[in-house]
């Protein structure tokens, strides 16, 4: 029977068309029982491709396409050596481009068969190959005449290909388009060498033999060929440094050590309990050797004292007394079985979080400790999505970008893009859509590229480090920016068993690193050295201040849970402790709206049954299911998975919405179920819950290491608001803009102070109940005049203009920058600005000659509306006044302030507000609304804007920021939200009213 | 006392003067005119109803769309605003010789002298004004002083269709002025240093003038343009109109293309074009520029030496250039072509070989004298450009 020896799939970038599971399906319909992928110049879709072939019960046969600038050869892998030498040969194919194909393979051509059409190649290929690996490659678009020709004068044997990149000859205008795109030219100018014949789409044996009607032999070849070729791929082995038997004695030994010494640290005593879980995971990490993987990581965070390792290792005792992780697995009972199971063969994973601002100095440690060679990142696949694909095609069919735009900006993030055509007849953001053939012809064509390879990036934070050359594993290339990566992205890597660790970068460890410096610094006596505030050993969860913060909703700043989403979650529910926490950060996903609700009644009484006696693993969580492993609970129970099957079951729900594997599963689940004997309608209900996990989830103990996160952030504002604040901005905040976080600061009572050349910092310093801006938020101010100014000031403090400009060599635009925003006010009080100018201008003209000229001519005052120009010029947003605050006099006392919306629930209401964020969602019946969230000068508000307002005001949504509303006020659980009926920019209303605009 | 003898013309918001003369019902209506029409554009001109609406020059053309759904948004149309410049031109030039271009929307005149045949100056101040409504449909406003400076400025501050000041009030008239109304101001330090001193007024400045040593020394080499203009002193002189000798032909393609056939036969009927009237005029330009618009406003060109004025030779260097300007895959609006430094046409005989192409290329003008440049034309070019 005939084997395709050579095919493409998407991932051959921009010539392919057939995605994996295409391929496979193809290969199936037509009862092929072997495939081989073949890639151009690499591997990049390999272990989805072995997983996909297990699941159709195709035989995946390892090989690659080899395009240099002269040759031209298919490669398959005969052996696991073999399969080593084609990622070497890949790697340095990318590492130097133009070579000869000979110049590659050196001696890396064992366990490696040669396929090739050009003569060049196979007379190069003859030195070195041996005929037993070497053959004459016969594919669409040659003559079997001359083919036969070549074989006789080479001696070499013919295997008939496909050469497959198109599904049918129809796909061939998708191709002519993909290669327009990737030349960068349109497509009556691109070069017909370019793009393979129409011949290139997947034949049935019989089809083959209809296109070669004289060569059966070297049709029967292509099945002997792929009988000799490597068709066992097996991922489990985890791959990590220090394999043999006296390293792995060594690294136990060691980390017994490093873990009770943690522990006494940790728990100060060892209970019985204590000492029991430790030896139960260090047996079992033993067991499956994964020792030095926990040495690895906690010689990595020793590098830096805030770090926070989250997913399922939160979970271990180990990582907890190695400092990896900072929740207590046995104080909050998490199971260690989500990390290491007995039963699970693939690699745990450890992540961990770095301050954002030290993590690049981690990933070089990383790399100068391992080396280059057995270090790499890993990398992101880029595909063309809706969006990117219309661009594209438009630029081909030669349009501008306003006529790309007038699709593309009309399309969502949430649009259903799997059929751009429905897309455009449906949707109400084309409804006024004015379309002609020759965009009706992009979307069409766009629609048929969707879900190729565009180009590899890099992933922000996953690392690879193997126990000798990298190169063996997987074909590594370098990135645009420079860094190494493996072609393969996140989930390969993982089903790989390649150890991957996760060195992500969190804002919010940065924060906490900070707040807990000024705490030390404004509070810790510096004489004894002594720390107030230690990260370690803050205790936040039984702390009351933390927990009534919590409950206000007042959590702008705080890490996870500082959405308006999360703040009105954990105002409505008022239930703050620890655990609760752990299910807010986990329930609050895009899928799991409806539940959240559901809990939130709970929460407050309402009573539940449960769905099923046999699930009472969610009687936890108020009977929704909320973590990863109640997802995997559920199938093991429900549908009686092995724990290594329901653990597959559960990766491919949390990962990729678009996986096809999903619908595979979902009926392997019901069915199963089924049979079992639960009824359809808890089978029904059961699967509703598993389906919101899709594309976002986490498991517990993940969940557990945020919430600790999120408590300690709450501990640092509940007790220290104005040093924690500052350290949000200065860390430039999270979810909300910096203006966002000052104004919530100014509700806290925190005074905001103007930066001040003798007291300010780089960064926002606060200190009690004031706020010190630090010199980052004037703009075009440069860091070595900050630099110069705080180390001169380090010798004596500023006394006056003159010292200033004396001591410090500054040009005039910094000098502007310093004047303007109001750093001179107080070592010059007497002075007004105009003079403060004139004195610098006339100093700085002179280039320093400490000249000074005498008093200024003129002398006007600053005006209100100056000095508001002035600080939206430096600072970008305004700091003595609200900006709604200039539009009070002109409005009717009718319009309340946010602060008393509480007493008109239920009634209609106008407010202004000035837009800190919004989110839009859809809602079940796929219309869109949106939650918006307003301040005034009294207090922030929440929104919703329904689909029909939103349909009608979505515009100024995206350009304005002062709004006027009118509005219901809505009260749930003790919150109030607007549910807005009107909506208006405040700017323009004014303008049209009163002829005035500010 | 100084005679007021420099007008100056402006026609307010030309841009959307002549569209809706063009177009009667965008009268009333909020009007733009776009840089381009990308989305990155910006709004260069505008109509005091879309003003009301919010927006402002400069501002993104994106950011206006969503502010203003009823305004019009229109694409700067050059050659339109050039035609209705040169009618004015025109149409003033009646009343002096010696006149001065400034931008599309300014005119400098110098009246020496006609008062003497128009009476009072407010007369001829009005009479151009009226002239210029009568016969363009175009509103301006008049401003007349004894300088260029003042007469700009009085048209750009004072809503009256024609005012003057009389000399000696130059400084008076600017005093409470924004500086921003100086030309001084362009100049980046200048500007900075006003801006940073927060100076409102031109007054403020007059009185710093005042103190020359500390003056000299803030402004610099600016500080005796500065201290003159805020004083309302301005010696230039109004410069008449010089000329420029060129040959310039545009094709404006029916539907906006990037076929390369299409474009090729363009540039094939605009090289004839080109050739054809170099040859009438016996002439060779030194320069030869191609200028291609795409549909998105974005252009780009090219600049070449012709050797040979034959229509093949002209085509070839124009093709080279075209395909060395066009490198982008967008769709092209129009093409031109500007042949300019034109000098005599000296040709060598060339005894021993015989000048096909020029042959042809004189075969075809003579036919082209006789009946006209049109008469002879490929049928390509027909096709293409719609007139079969």
């Amino acid at each position: 029977m005939y084997v395709h020896l050579n095919t493409h799939s998407i991932y051959s970038a921009m010539r392919g068309l057939l995605s994996i599971e295409d391929l496979i399906t193809l290969a199936k319909n037509r009862a092929m029982d072997t495939l081989a992928l073949t890639d151009i110049n690499g591997i990049w879709g390999f272990i989805k491709f072995v997983q996909c072939c297990k699941q159709a019960n195709i035989f995946p046969i390892a090989g690659v396409n080899l395009f240099t600038s002269v040759d031209e050869a298919v490669i398959l892998v005969e052996n696991q050596y073999g399969y080593e030498n084609l990622c070497r040969l890949i790697s340095s194919i990318h590492k130097q481009p133009d070579e000869d194909l000979i110049t590659y393979l050196d001696s890396n051509t064992d366990g490696l068969f040669f396929l090739s059409h050009k003569p060049h190649t196979l007379y190069t290929l003859k030195q070195i190959i041996p005929d037993t690996h070497l053959f004459i490659e016969l594919c669409p678009g040659f003559q079997e005449q001359k083919v036969h020709a070549m074989a006789k004068k080479l001696d070499l044997e013919i295997i008939a290909t496909g050469n497959v990149y198109l599904r049918n000859p129809k796909d061939h205008s998708a191709h002519v388009i993909l290669r327009a795109i990737d030349n960068n030219t349109t497509l009556k100018k691109l070069d017909p060498k370019e793009v393979i014949t129409d011949q290139s789409w997947f034949r049935s044996e019989k089809e083959m033999l209809k296109l070669f009607p004289n060569s059966l032999s070297a049709i029967r070849n292509s099945r002997y060929l792929a009988e000799r070729c490597k068709k066992e791929w097996s991922f489990i082995n985890t791959v990590f440094p220090g394999l043999s038997l006296q390293d792995s004695y060594k690294y136990n030994q060691i980390l017994k050590n490093k873990v009770y010494n943690g522990a006494k640290k940790r728990y100060k005593t060892l209970t019985d309990v204590i000492i029991e879980r430790i030896e139960y995971e260090l047996n079992l990490i033993n067991q499956k050797r994964f020792a030095s993987y926990f040495l690895i990581v906690e010689d990595i965070i020793s590098q830096t004292p805030a770090t926070i390792g989250r997913g399922s290792a939160a979970a271990s005792v180990v990582s907890y007394c190695l400092f990896i992780t900072q929740v207590d697995p046995i104080r909050y009972m998490l199971q260690f079985e989500r990390f290491i199971h007995p039963e699970r063969a693939d690699m745990p994973d450890i992540d961990v979080d770095f301050p954002w601002d030290e993590r690049d100095g981690i990933l070089n440690y990383v790399f100068d400790k391992y080396g280059i060679n057995r270090t790499a990142m890993v990398s992101n696949h880029v595909f063309l999505k809706s969006k990117s694909a219309i661009r594209e095609v438009g630029k081909v069919y030669g349009l501008s970008n306003q006529q790309i735009n007038s699709i593309t900006k009309r399309i969502r993030w949430n649009s259903d893009s799997s059929n751009l055509g429905n897309l455009i007849e449906s949707n109400f953001q084309f409804s006024d859509f004015d379309s002609n053939n020759e965009l009706m012809n992009v979307v069409k064509d766009s629609y048929k590229i969707i879900g190729v390879l565009r180009h590899l990036s890099v992933h922000p934070g996953g690392v690879i480090i193997t126990p000798d050359q990298i190169y063996k594993y997987v074909p590594v290339l370098k990135a645009p920016k420079g860094v190494q990566i493996v072609q393969w992205e996140k989930n390969q890597v993982e089903d790989s068993g390649l150890l991957k660790i996760d060195l992500l970068g969190n804002r919010s460890l940065s924060v906490v690193r900070d707040t807990i410096r000024q705490i030390n610094f404004n509070y810790g006596n510096s004489a004894s050295d002594s720390k107030y505030l230690n990260y370690h050993q803050i205790q936040p969860t039984d702390d009351e201040k933390t927990k009534r913060l919590l409950q206000s909703g007042k959590t702008m700043g705080i890490f996870y849970i500082e959405s308006p989403a999360a703040r009105q979650l954990l105002a409505k529910a008022r239930l703050v402790d620890f655990e609760h926490i752990i299910i807010y950060s986990s329930i609050i996903r895009p899928a799991a709206n409806h539940y959240i609700n559901i809990m939130l009644e709970r929460i407050h009484g309402k009573t539940w049954v449960k769905i099923h006696p046999d699930l009472s693993f969610l009687d936890e969580s108020y009977g929704i299911m909320v973590y990863e492993e109640q997802v995997s609970n559920a199938a093991m129970v429900m549908a009686g998975f092995s724990y290594s099957k329901a653990e597959i079951f559960r990766k491919v729900i949390s990962r990729n919405s678009e996986d096809c594997s999903i619908s595979f599963w979902k009926n392997k689940f019901i069915v199963s179920a089924m049979d079992r004997g639960y009824d359809l309608n808890v089978i029904k209900k059961v699967w509703n819950m598993i389906s919101s996990f899709v594309g976002f989830s986490f498991c517990k103990p993940h969940s557990a290491s945020y919430a600790m996160l999120s408590f300690t952030c709450a501990y640092l504002k509940a007790h220290f608001n104005a040093e924690f604040l500052a350290s949000v901005i200065s860390n430039r905040g999270g979810y909300y803009s910096s203006y966002a976080y000052m104004s919530e600061a100014r509700r806290l009572g925190i005074q905001i102070l103007e930066p001040d050349i003798n007291h300010s910092y780089y960064h926002w310093k606060g200190w009690k109940n004031k706020i010190r801006m630090g010199f980052m938020s004037i703009k075009k101010l440069r860091y070595k005049i900050v630099d110069r100014i705080i180390n001169e000031r380090k010798k004596e403090d500023f006394f006056s203009l003159e010292n200033f400009l004396k001591r410090i060599k500054i040009d005039l635009s910094d000098a502007i920058s310093l004047a303007n925003a109001g750093c001179f006010k107080n070592i010059e009080p007497n002075m007004s600005h105009q003079e403060v100018a004139y004195y610098i201008v006339g100093f700085c003209v002179q280039n320093n000659k400490d000249i000074f000229l005498s008093s200024c001519p003129v002398n006007n005052k600053l005006t209100d509306q100056d000095r508001y120009r002035l600080e939206l010029e430096i600072f970008g947003y305004p700091i003595s006044f609200h900006p709604l605050s200039r539009y009070r006099p002109l409005l009717s006392k009718h319009i309340k302030y946010a602060k008393d919306i509480s007493k008109f629930s239920g009634y209609s209401v106008y407010l202004v507000g000035l837009y800190i964020t919004h989110k839009e969602i859809l809602t079940n019946t796929n219309g869109p609304m949106n939650f918006l969230t307003l301040e005034d000068e009294s207090d922030i508000y929440e929104c919703i804007i329904f689909p029909k307002i939103f349909k009608k005001y979505s515009e100024v949504l995206y350009w304005e920021k002062l709004f006027i509303i009118k509005g219901v006020v809505e009260q749930k659980f003790g919150v109030y939200t607007i549910k807005i009926e009107n909506l208006a920019s405040l700017q323009q209303w004014a303008r049209e009213r009163y002829k005035t605009v500010y | 006392m100084q005679a007021l003898d420099v007008f100056y013309i402006r026609l307010n918001g030309l841009e959307i003067q002549a569209e809706r003369i063009l177009d009667p019902s965008l009268k009333k209506r909020p009007v733009v005119i776009m840089s381009s029409s990308d989305s990155r554009g910006t709004i260069v001109a505008l109509s005091k109803e879309a003003e009301d609406d919010g927006i402002f020059y400069g501002m993104k053309v994106s950011m206006a769309k969503k502010i203003s759904r009823c305004t019009r948004f229109l694409p700067y149309n050059w050659s339109l605003y050039s035609r209705v410049n040169q009618y004015i031109l025109q149409t003033i030039s009646d009343f002096t010789p010696t006149i001065e271009q400034n931008g599309f929307d300014g005119f400098y005149l110098d009246m020496k002298g006609v008062d003497i045949l128009r009476g009072h100056i407010d007369n001829s101040g009005l009479s151009i004004f009226q002239c210029i409504q009568d016969k363009t449909c175009i509103i301006s406003s008049v401003g007349i002083s004894v300088n260029k400076l003042i007469s700009r400025i009085i048209t750009s501050v004072v809503p009256e269709k024609v005012y003057n000041i009389e000399g000696g009030l130059e400084a008076q008239f600017l005093a409470p002025l924004e500086p921003v109304i100086l030309p001084i101001m362009k100049e980046k330090n200048v500007y900075k240093i006003i801006k940073f001193l927060i100076i409102k007024c031109v007054i403020d400045i007059q009185k710093m003038a005042n103190k020359t040593a500390d003056f000299k020394l803030l402004f610099n080499k600016h500080a005796k343009q500065l201290s003159d203009e805020c004083m309302g002193v301005d010696m230039s002189v109004v410069k008449p109109i010089v000329m420029k000798d060129n040959i310039m032909y545009q094709t404006i393609i029916p539907e906006d293309t990037n076929d390369e056939q299409i474009l090729h036969t363009i540039i094939k009927d605009l090289a004839e074009k080109v050739g054809f009237t170099l040859r009438k005029r016996k002439q060779i330009a030194q320069k030869i520029r191609i200028h291609i618009y795409y549909s998105d406003g974005y252009q780009c060109s090219r600049i070449g030496k012709l050797i040979f004025v034959d229509d093949k030779s002209i085509f070839v260097l124009l093709r080279i250039l075209f395909l060395s300007a066009n490198k982008r895959r967008n769709q092209i609006r129009s093409v031109l072509v500007d042949a300019y430094k034109l000098s005599m046409l000296t040709i060598q005989k060339k005894l021993f070989f015989n000048n096909k192409d020029m042959n042809i290329s004189e075969v075809k003008d003579k036919i082209r004298q006789k009946y006209g440049l049109r008469s002879l034309q490929t049928l390509d070019v027909l096709q293409i450009l719609g007139r079969v």
